[in-house]
């Protein structure tokens, strides 16, 4: 009884107009899940709403039945008797006259039309009562947006779940839904109306059945709305876009066959429209159209749509651009626009629907014979005329898609066409086999005639595309009697022997772009027909390949030309790749990849070597197999020079072996590492490398310059990140033999054995403190390979090694101090559990760093280094305090606790601390400026680093202390992520601003200011930030104002404003009270002599005058 | 507000592309740009119509060449073309473009609002209304007229 | 007016901040300025508030000694004290004309006039401070007679003007109105025969030599027999009455043209005031104060004006009002968009 009352409250609340929609749902819910929990059954509840549904007050029985139609729609899925759906059906469907309570009719029809057969369902018959009373009572179109998409929804609704009982309905039906749907408007009913066309009509496929006699009718109300015009307004965010309406009436066009006589007229029309949608929608409409009609239908339009879609592509396409980007498409293919894309894919797709008259249409065509008849009046392609070449153009796309349509089609057009053209060009038929081709009498005529040969490339490319495109499918059937592969056959050699004298008689007196173009493009496609020898006999192939080698080593001065041949050569090659022609294959190997690789090796004075490397990279990058044979081939080059520098100082070698190097790293190693699967050749490479030093001992140190040693690096580097932990222990161990044998530096391998304490012992030969070239050379090498390491690749005799590092960075190797920081940075990684294959731990590392002890001359020169304990000498702090009065010294000993530092940042490890108070101190002592840019490797360990800072800036007396610790605190928070900052922006936001208006003071602080402001307006612009800064809000704006007119920095003055705008988001309590100020603060940046930041000013102003709606100026 | 399908295209005009403009580089941070007729039009091309969901641009109302800028003397002119001779609107859209500028230009310039010569059938009296900085005024105290002016010129602050 | 030959150069006295919008009106106190007297004018702005400004005598500057807000919703237009200076007249945007009371140095707002269906723009004391005027968009013009109590009673409304009424001003000595208007013209009312039955006597448009645009302000000269209208037909205009039969009592004495200056101003002549001695002072949208005088070389056609002074950006933006100050020296005050008043004096260039 207890529910009865609560029952009755939840009704009451729904009814009553006055209650906010919380509590209209709150209270359905309430009603629903008593319901759902068998609490109320849905009968009782009926009964229950016995007079809410009846009453005579419009709103509570509009209300009531509302509740009720909610109620089923919640308790869709529980099942409900069938009787129960009956009446409930039965009563909805009553009230569907009902137009007051239409809403809730509508609803309930819907929610129980909507069932599923496990819950129960509307029968058949009492569906079609709804239809009828639907069709009987609803004036749709005179319902607001919200109730015709309900009725929409549900005669929808119908057609989906009830289509023969509805069918039944026949004339009715369809009449009724015209009427329902003529003239709507908004776009979400309009998606469903399309879709309810498409279903009405398939009710009735039958051509002669009821919809035949409607189709008209319909497609009147249809057609309107095509081309798709949507003017919604911007901004506000509408679900429906118009592509999804054009694409829903799309598929309502192309529904039935029946539409067919009204639509194709219709869009024929709207092709002829100036507006580019709308003849782009027609061409997409046609094509989807055509194929849901079929061909047969569509044959008696053939003639109509041939000749509007050959307007469309001769009216939107420019003339060709040749090279505009030097760049050789694959055949003649430019960026065509969207309407010259859509054309030609109708095209396809009719010839696809073979279409035989429009074949002969094509070829009938009146422009296409007049180009024909054209082109032998023109020689080069300048002569042509503008419009000529624009049709030139066209002809040529529409016979290209022709061809490459099917087999059926390419015989067509080569068959009349192509055969014409041959003979226009004044070839004559020749024995297919291409060895003629050495003792050929043929010479072209005179020059020949540009058209011509364009539109020959394009129909063969088309047949090539044809083939190509088909995974050999087609390759297979093919054969000789195929008309296009006859007279491919028969043409061949003279078409290569054309294209190639163009390319000849170019090089002679200055080459045209057109003509180049049109060479390598048209040899391209004859050495890219897939098939070993047929239909391009091997003959033919190899001789095309000869003709790019020529142009390749001889040409190289014609820029365009070369750069095009090699283009195709690599094109070709991966053609070759691609379809796995394997004789083709071996040809191309010796002509091309072997022939390269000797023309490097060899030096001649002819070619460039850059030339030369740059052609067989890229001829490398065709195919695996050639990338290695260039590989090898290269290796070969640098060690025979490198040999040649070590032993005879050949200094000649030295560059040579530099560009080898430069080549080798960073076009071959890449792109071998990125295919992968040839670990072996790159772990042999490293190998060498060093062998080849072992093996000459002594070699000429002077000539060991800068240039070489950081190719040869940057090369073992590479090489050696490539290779897996295996590899990388087999060479680092031969580079270490080679370290320890071929060095001055002793690395007795017993004086490390046991723990620490015993490095009393060690020593290094005081030769070695002035560090031999080729002992900083190897010592150099071995740092990259210890750098490109795994964490798991075993160091050998790590603490030797170490030690190593960090004497000779006192010197100022500068890759030892690196090696060392990635020594430390790879320990933190195991130390953090990565698998552990070295018994030095990061702990016994640090020790050795900062214990051992240094000892140097009077001079500061440094004398003897290692032994721990408090023996006279100082540690490595102490030098980067200058106890040494060094500077060199010092500034070593800085660089190299910066690297080691940052090797400990990853994991923020608590030994930074101390490195950055060494620096702190560093900095406050003022001693060193040359520290402070190092700063910024310790951003990573920022929550340490702040506190410190901010308690020394508060202790620090002298200003200019103070401003170093500012600038120090400045390069931390430039480079630190903003995730790090925004944890505590409260505490930072302060002294970022005392920062800031110290960096003003100072021009050449402009772009450290510049990086500071980002970090502002990370944190203003960051959800998570705007809290902290609600508080500072004054400070920051204040701040904020003077850098408005910050002279020095055109991104400053930029940045502060966006700031600005970005604290107008701010709770305008707030911000409210600086309002005027900002706005005359800003009125300065609407007059800044950069347009950037006034073009941020006005977004600003508006941003701020908006925050109160009155004064709209000041 | 009009919203829905217009099934008759209406004459719409394609939009000028916004031309990208080579930034200064790093070496001259003390040049000037000074304001030009391309960035007046930026200013003013995204207005929206009082009446339809179309920009100014778009309905060839404001086109570049109508505005007359002297940088160095702070002046600007602005001629529009009301899109039919009785437009009702064409004070409002003035309104707006007045509007615009107040808030986009330094305060130093000076800026005259004229309807296009044959135009508009009461072009005088438009224009005399448009440029009495007294009525303007008080327009903008009307909210019902601000919230107008600020609708039309919502698109064309981002 | 020997005084005025030679140079005259202009001294910005002080730039006065405090409105955070445009100011468009200024009101000398005419009880100040001497007797020991300190000077004190009234401003009115767009952000809705009157200023009350007194000049202290130790420094000969200005501050601020009251702000009267709260009252007004809408831009305050102009402002004018009674003869006395016991009453100061605000006229707004929103409709309404206020009347402030000084009493021992702040103000109380003493009575509202409501009448005008809108915009107030403009309004004036008469000599004797019996009567006052308003002016507004609604093309009217009222007459409010003062009664004992701080009471105002309309006594007339006068229509005639086609567009709205941007300046009403009585003649300094006699009761006689004078308006002019966004309609091109001005219109002289008098009230025939003291039973509150007041006439427009006289309108004076293109047809007899007037504006061609918006007429803005007019003022008088000392003695009130000729009359200076600014307009935005970029010109200023002189005209002159017979004195004697004004003096004979015959408020219809008619007006009429006398010279035209034109060719000094660049855009839109907001204000103008002729000073006691005889200078006009012009304040224009072109943000320059000029400064012309009549011409002595006596000419063929009368009296002939010249530029005696011209200041180029006085203020960073348009003029909107130019007043002479009370009292002995030559001070000017201006007011500006740029939410400025600035405060200058004449000085000869010797």
């Amino acid at each position: 009884m207890a529910e009865q009352s609560h029952l009755t409250q939840h009704i009451e609340s729904f009814v009553d107009s006055s209650r906010t929609s919380t509590q209209l749902a709150a209270s359905l819910d309430a009603v629903a899940s008593l319901v759902k929990t068998d609490a109320l059954t849905i009968e009782s509840l009926v009964r229950e709403m016995g007079m809410y549904l009846t009453t005579t007050d419009n709103i509570v029985r509009a209300r009531g039945i509302l509740l009720l139609a909610e109620v089923l729609k919640c308790i869709e899925s529980k099942h409900l008797e069938s009787a129960t759906i009956h009446s409930l059906i039965g009563f909805f469907t009553d009230r569907l006259a009902d137009w007051k309570a239409l809403r809730g009719a509508l609803v309930g029809c819907l929610a129980l039309l909507k069932r599923t057969s496990s819950a129960g369902v509307v029968t058949g018959s009492d569906a079609k009562v709804a239809a009828q009373s639907y069709l009987q009572n609803l004036q749709v179109q005179s319902l607001g947006q919200h109730d015709r998409k309900l009725c929409f929804e549900l005669l929808d609704c119908m057609l989906e779940r009830y289509p023969k009982a509805v069918a039944e309905l026949g004339d009715d039906l369809i009449y009724g839904i015209c009427e329902a749907i003529d003239a709507e408007k908004d776009p979400e009913c309009l998606m469903l109306t399309f879709h309810i066309i498409e279903s009405l009509v398939q009710l009735f496929p039958d051509p002669s059945g009821p919809l035949a006699s409607f189709a008209g009718d319909i497609f009147e109300i249809l057609g309107c709305y095509f081309p798709i015009h949507f003017t919604h307004p911007k901004g506000e965010n509408v679900d429906v876009q118009r592509d999804d309406l054009s694409r829903a009436l799309m598929s309502a066009f192309s529904s039935t066959p029946l539409f067919e006589p009204f639509v194709i007229p219709l869009l024929l029309e709207k092709m002829s429209s100036s507006l580019q949608s709308s003849k782009v929608d027609s061409l997409k409409y046609l094509s989807n159209c055509s194929s849901k009609y079929g061909g047969d239908r569509m044959t008696k339009h053939a003639r109509a749509i041939w000749s509007s879609l050959k307007d469309a592509i001769l009216s939107s396409l420019q003339e060709p651009v040749f090279l505009s980007s030097s760049e050789l498409t694959d055949g003649l293919d430019f960026q065509d626009n969207e309407i010259v894309t859509e054309a030609l894919s109708l095209l396809e797709q009719l010839i696809m629907q073979n279409n035989d008259l429009l074949l002969s249409l094509i070829v009938g065509d009146e422009d296409v014979n007049m180009i024909f008849n054209s082109t032998t009046s023109y020689e080069e392609y300048n002569d042509i005329s503008l419009q000529g070449k624009q049709k030139l153009h066209a002809i040529g796309r529409l016979l290209y898609i022709t061809a490459k349509t099917s087999i059926a089609s390419c015989n067509i057009v080569f068959g009349s066409l192509f055969s014409r053209l041959m003979d226009l060009l004044g070839f004559s038929m020749r024995n297919t086999s291409g060895d003629s081709l050495l003792i050929d009498d043929y010479v072209p005529s005179e020059r020949l005639h540009f058209g011509g040969l364009y539109l020959a490339i394009e129909m063969l490319s088309g047949f090539r595309n044809l083939i190509a495109g088909s995974e050999n499918l087609i390759l297979q059937s093919l054969s000789e009697h195929e008309i296009c592969c006859g007279m491919l056959c028969s043409f061949s050699t003279s078409l290569v022997k054309a294209f190639g004298s163009i390319l000849a008689t170019s090089s002679n007196n200055g080459p045209l772009d057109s003509d180049i173009y049109i060479g390598v493009a048209g040899l391209q496609i004859m050495a890219t027909f897939p098939g070993d020898d047929f239909p391009v006999t091997k003959y033919i192939f190899e001789n095309i390949l000869v003709t790019f080698m020529s142009i390749i080593t001889s040409e190289f001065n014609k820029l365009t030309l070369w750069k095009l041949a090699l283009k195709a050569l690599v094109r070709i090659g991966s053609f070759i790749d691609r379809f796995h022609q394997s004789e083709r294959a071996s040809s191309y190997c010796h002509i091309i990849v072997d022939n390269l690789v000797s023309v490097v090796s060899l030096d001649d004075s002819i070619m460039p070597l850059l030339v030369k490397l740059e052609a067989l990279s890229a001829i490398g990058t065709s195919g695996m197999n050639y990338m290695m044979k260039i590989a090898r081939g290269l290796e070969e080059a640098i060690f025979s020079n490198l040999s040649d520098v070590y032993v005879h100082g050949n200094l000649k070698s030295v560059e040579i072996v530099v560009q080898l190097l430069e080549c080798y790293s960073c076009k071959v190693l890449p792109w071998i590492h990125e295919k992968g699967g040839a670990e072996e050749v790159v772990m042999q490479f490293a190998f060498n490398i060093w062998s080849q030093i072992e093996n000459c001992l002594d070699f000429s140190v002077h000539v060991l310059e800068k240039g070489l040693l950081n190719a040869t690096m940057k090369a073992i580097k590479f090489a050696v990140s490539s290779c897996s932990v295996e590899n990388q222990n087999i060479i680092i161990q031969k580079a270490y033999s080679v370290l320890a044998s071929n060095t001055s530096f002793q690395l007795n391998e017993s004086m490390f054995i046991s723990s620490s304490i015993e490095l009393e012992g060690l020593q290094l030969s005081p030769k070695a403190y002035n560090l031999s070239q080729r002992d900083e050379w190897i010592l150099s090498l071995f740092a990259s390979v210890v750098i490109a390491v795994y964490p798991q690749t075993h160091i050998p005799n790590i603490r030797a090694i170490l030690h190593l590092f960090l004497t000779t960075l006192l010197k100022g190797v500068v890759p030892a101090a690196k090696a060392l920081g990635s020594m430390i940075n790879k320990l933190v990684q195991k130390s953090n559990g990565a698998e552990v294959s070295n018994d030095c731990t990061l702990e016994e590392a640090l020790n050795m760093i900062f214990d051992t002890k240094i000892w140097f001359d009077d001079n500061g020169i440094l004398k003897r280094c290692g032994g721990l304990g408090n023996s006279s000498g100082v540690g490595l702090t102490d030098l980067c305090l200058g106890v040494a009065n060094n500077r060199l010294l010092q500034v070593h000993a800085i660089s190299g606790l910066a690297w080691i530092g940052k090797g400990l940042l990853l994991q923020g490890h608590q030994k930074l601390r101390d490195v950055t108070m060494i620096f702190l101190d560093c900095i406050t002592s003022g001693r060193i400026r040359g520290a402070l840019p190092l700063m910024q490797h310790f951003n990573g360990f920022f929550s340490t680093m702040v506190p410190i800072l901010q308690s020394l800036i508060v202790r620090s007396d002298s200003s200019f202390s103070r401003s170093l610790l500012y600038r120090a605190f400045v390069h931390i928070m430039s480079e630190t992520p903003l995730v790090v900052i925004l944890g505590d922006a409260k505490k930072l936001i302060p002294i970022l601003l005392d920062c800031l208006s110290m960096l003003t003071e100072d021009i050449p602080d402009r772009d450290l200011l510049y990086g500071l402001l980002l970090v502002l307006s990370g944190i203003l612009t960051d959800k998570n930030g705007q809290e902290a800064v609600t508080e500072n809000a004054h400070i920051i704006i204040n701040c904020l104002m003077t850098l408005i007119v910050y002279p020095h920095n055109t991104l400053v003055r930029e940045t502060a404003i966006q700031c600005l705008v970005a604290m107008s988001e701010l709770p305008h309590v707030r911000i409210y009270p600086m309002r005027t100020q900002v706005l005359r603060a800003i009125s300065k940046g609407l007059d800044d002599s950069r347009r950037a930041v006034r073009q941020e000013a006005v977004r600003c102003r508006q941003a701020w005058a908006s925050i109160a709606s009155r004064s709209l100026r000041c | 507000m009009v919203s829905g399908l217009i099934n008759a295209n209406p004459i719409l005009y394609e939009k000028k592309e916004r031309r990208a403009r080579s930034a200064p580089s790093v070496a001259d941070e003390y040049a000037v740009e000074p304001i030009d007729q391309q960035e007046i039009f930026d200013h003013i091309r995204d207005i929206k119509d009082p009446e339809h969901p179309y920009s100014l641009e778009e309905l060839k109302v404001i086109t570049e060449d109508a505005i007359e800028v002297d940088d160095q003397h702070s002046y600007v002119r602005v001629t529009f073309t009301p899109t039919v001779e009785h437009c009702s609107m064409a004070t409002i859209i003035g309104l707006c473009l007045r509007v615009k500028l107040m808030r986009s230009l330094p305060s130093r310039y000076k800026v005259d609002i004229k309807v296009a010569p044959g135009s508009h059938a009461t072009e005088a009296a438009v224009n005399k209304q448009l440029n009495d900085k007294e009525r303007v005024a008080a327009a903008l105290e009307n909210p019902n007229l601000v919230d107008m002016v600020d609708e039309c010129l919502a698109p064309s602050f981002n | 007016m020997a005084t005025l030959e030679g140079g005259f150069q202009l001294r910005e006295v002080q730039r006065l901040e405090g409105h955070t919008d445009r100011v468009w009106g200024l009101a000398w106190n005419p009880a100040t300025g001497n007797a020991g007297i300190p000077l004190v004018f009234a401003s009115c702005s767009g952000d809705t508030t009157v200023r009350i400004w007194e000049q202290n005598l130790s420094s000969g500057l200005w501050d601020c000694k009251a702000v009267l807000e709260e009252t007004h919703t809408r831009t305050v237009r102009s402002c004018a004290w009674s003869p006395s200076g016991k009453l100061l007249a605000s006229a707004s945007f929103d409709a309404t004309t206020a009347v402030w009371e000084n009493v021992g140095g702040d103000f109380e707002c003493v009575s509202t006039l409501e009448g005008h269906e809108n915009e107030v723009k403009s309004l004036s004391w008469n000599a004797s401070g019996s009567l006052l005027a308003t002016c507004g968009r609604d093309k009217s013009v009222w007459i409010w007679e003062v009664l004992p109590g701080n009471e105002f009673e309309c006594v007339s409304v006068l229509q005639g003007h086609t567009q709205d009424v941007k300046m009403v001003q009585w003649h300094p000595t006699r009761d006689v109105l004078f308006s002019c208007s966004y309609d091109n013209n001005i219109k002289v009312w008098a009230d025939e025969g003291d039973s509150d039955d007041w006439q427009c006597v006289q309108t004076l448009g293109e047809p007899n030599n007037g504006h061609t645009s918006t007429v803005w302000a007019l003022s008088f000269n000392a003695k009130g027999d000729k009359m200076v209208t600014s307009s935005d037909d970029l010109t200023l205009k002189i005209w002159e009455t017979d004195n004697i039969r004004m003096q004979s009592g015959d408020g219809t004495a008619p007006w009429s043209h006398v010279s035209t200056l034109s060719g000094y101003h660049d855009r839109t002549i907001f204000s103008v005031h002729w000073s006691r001695e005889g200078i006009i002072a012009s304040g224009a949208a072109d943000d320059a104060i000029r400064f012309f005088v009549e011409n002595n070389e006596s000419s063929v056609d009368g009296p002939s004006y010249k530029l005696l002074l011209k200041e180029e950006k006085a203020h960073d933006m348009d003029i909107n009002s130019v007043q002479w100050s009370p009292g002995e020296k030559r001070l000017l005050a201006s007011a500006s968009d740029d939410g400025t008043i600035k405060i200058w004096e004449l000085v000869s260039r010797s």
